[in-house]
């Protein structure tokens, strides 16, 4: 294994290990927002906005991930590559592939993001918001300063399993080309004729990216507790 | 404001209020002076929750109009945190931010609404802590206090911002009994300091005690408004009477 590792192959996976943090950690984020965004929408006065919000979780949550995957990275790609050919002089500019593939993977999780900022808000009592109206809050600080503070605290166990979804649906990314752990281990793989060497080395990198992430997860949940039930 | 006639702290006329096809509030006429303390009473389901929220704009009203302090209340964000600016509200259920100490409680809509430096805004909130007596308890989280002690810690919070006015919705409701009392005092200091009052409860020793007006409403309408002593022993209307004889035994 060692052998392999030192033959450029460890080089390889230092790669696709970045591009699998660095596209988990941007989707971990962006998702949140569709989440917390998705959130505001559906608790809106218009009622077409929150049954668009069921209707995407609803899809999401009924379709598998890389069905999906596929296909918001194919028409957001095509969308992004039209526009950027309709801007004179630069016709034939390759978008770097990681733009539609990061959106895609947001909007995927989006959906679990917004079942689960939905759920927390829904445990948040009527008086807490109207605590924080008749103190003389706007609506923006009572959101930042009373409500989600409440709803982080209510969810952030699962959101420790949602960056763990993140990490894992990098893995999709490999059927459309991009170089994630499990596209670098199967090329490995398949090159090498040692499956087990490779895929071994993407568990293992999996199995450690749950370890660290549940000790960050612990840590914030245990500081979120502090006092608050 | 003229010294023979004085401006009222809150002038309520006319004002009706539906929820959908049903009419909560039916023609409320209300006027409070400064440093007055009204006691609302009545039986549950008559609008006394309703009429108050509407004071600090909690509830929109359809017809008639508020005034509090000459400034007329329109449903607009302008208007409305003019308002709330002056109109401090307790709830029955506390409505502490769970998430947050005793002292952030007490600094926060200091710090964010009226923009007082963090320093000031903790000598304040402490300052009020002392005053309904529990500072020892300012770092602390509001699970960690008892019902009693945190609705003293609601009542702080709402003085931090200096209003002119208070509201208390059923203040001791959710209570157990041993607590209420030192609620009730905390809400006597505060009637003692000058404070104009407007306060939804069934403790009518309290009323009894501290109130200068009772106002007592039945389905959506005031029926009766009198000072205490004239309320309690000679109620002008039947339907007080029934009431009276249900809750003061
Ligand atoms: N959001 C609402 N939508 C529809 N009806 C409502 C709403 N809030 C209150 N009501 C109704 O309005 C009436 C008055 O309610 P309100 O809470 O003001 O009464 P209350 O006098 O405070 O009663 P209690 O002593 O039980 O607190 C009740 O019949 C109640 O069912
Ligand atoms: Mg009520």
């Amino acid at each position: 294994m060692l052998d392999y590792l030192t033959s450029g192959w460890g080089l390889q996976f230092l790669r696709a290990i970045g591009t699998s943090l660095t596209v988990a950690a941007l989707s971990f984020v962006f998702c949140i927002l569709i989440g917390i965004l998705c959130t505001l929408l559906s608790r809106n006065d218009f009622r077409g906005s929150a049954s668009l919000v069921n209707l995407y979780t609803y899809v999401f949550r009924s379709l598998p991930d890389i069905l999906l995957l596929i296909l918001i990275f194919y028409s957001l790609d095509g969308a992004i590559q039209s526009l950027l050919n309709r801007l004179p002089g630069s016709s034939d500019i390759r978008l770097n592939a990681y733009v539609p593939a990061i959106m895609s993977t947001s909007i995927v999780l989006g959906a679990y993001a917004t079942e689960l900022f939905k759920a927390g808000w829904a445990d948040i009592p009527k008086g807490q918001f109207e605590a924080g109206q008749a103190l003389g809050f706007t609506r923006v600080q009572s959101l930042v300063l009373v409500i989600l503070p409440q709803v982080y605290r209510k969810i952030i166990p699962h959101l420790g399993s949602l960056s763990l979804i993140s990490m894992k649906e990098t893995a999709l990314l490999s059927v459309i080309g991009i170089p994630d752990i499990v596209r670098t281990a199967s090329i490995g793989a398949r090159s090498t004729g040692s499956p087990f060497v490779f895929y071994g080395i993407a568990i293992a990198i999996f199995v450690i990216f749950a370890i660290l992430c549940s000790r960050v997860f612990a840590y914030l949940e245990s500081r979120a507790r502090a006092g608050a039930q | 404001m003229t010294e023979g006639s004085p401006a009222p702290a809150i002038e309520i006329s006319s004002m009706s209020k539906w929820f959908g096809p049903f009419q909560v509030l039916d023609d409320i006429d209300l006027k409070v002076m400064p440093g007055e303390r009204i006691v609302v009473c009545g039986p549950s389901g008559s609008g006394k929750s309703t009429m108050i929220r509407c004071i600090n704009g909690l509830e929109p009203f359809q017809k008639g109009r508020i005034a509090v302090h000459g400034q007329e209340l329109i449903q607009k964000a302008r208007t409305l945190d003019a308002v709330r600016k002056n109109v401090g509200m307790v709830f029955q259920q506390f409505n502490l931010f769970p998430h947050l100490t005793v002292l952030d409680n007490c600094t926060l809509a200091q710090r964010w609404v009226h923009k007082v430096p963090r320093a000031a805004a903790e000598k304040i909130a402490m300052a009020q802590l002392e005053k309904v007596r529990i500072p020892e308890q300012s770092r602390k989280y509001p699970s960690q206090l008892s019902g009693g002690q945190q609705q003293r810690v609601a009542i702080a919070r709402s003085l931090c911002l200096r209003p002119k006015v208070m509201l208390f919705d059923e203040p001791t409701s959710s209570l157990d009994p041993e607590m209420v009392r030192e609620v009730l005092d905390t809400m006597a200091d505060l009637a003692r300091d000058g404070m104009t009052i407007i306060c939804v409860t069934h403790e009518m020793g309290f009323a009894r005690g501290i109130a200068d007006r009772i106002v007592f409403m039945d389905q959506g309408k005031v029926v009766e408004e009198a000072p205490p002593a004239e309320f309690f022993d000679k109620p002008r209307e039947a339907r007080t009477r029934k009431f009276l004889d249900q809750v003061v035994r």
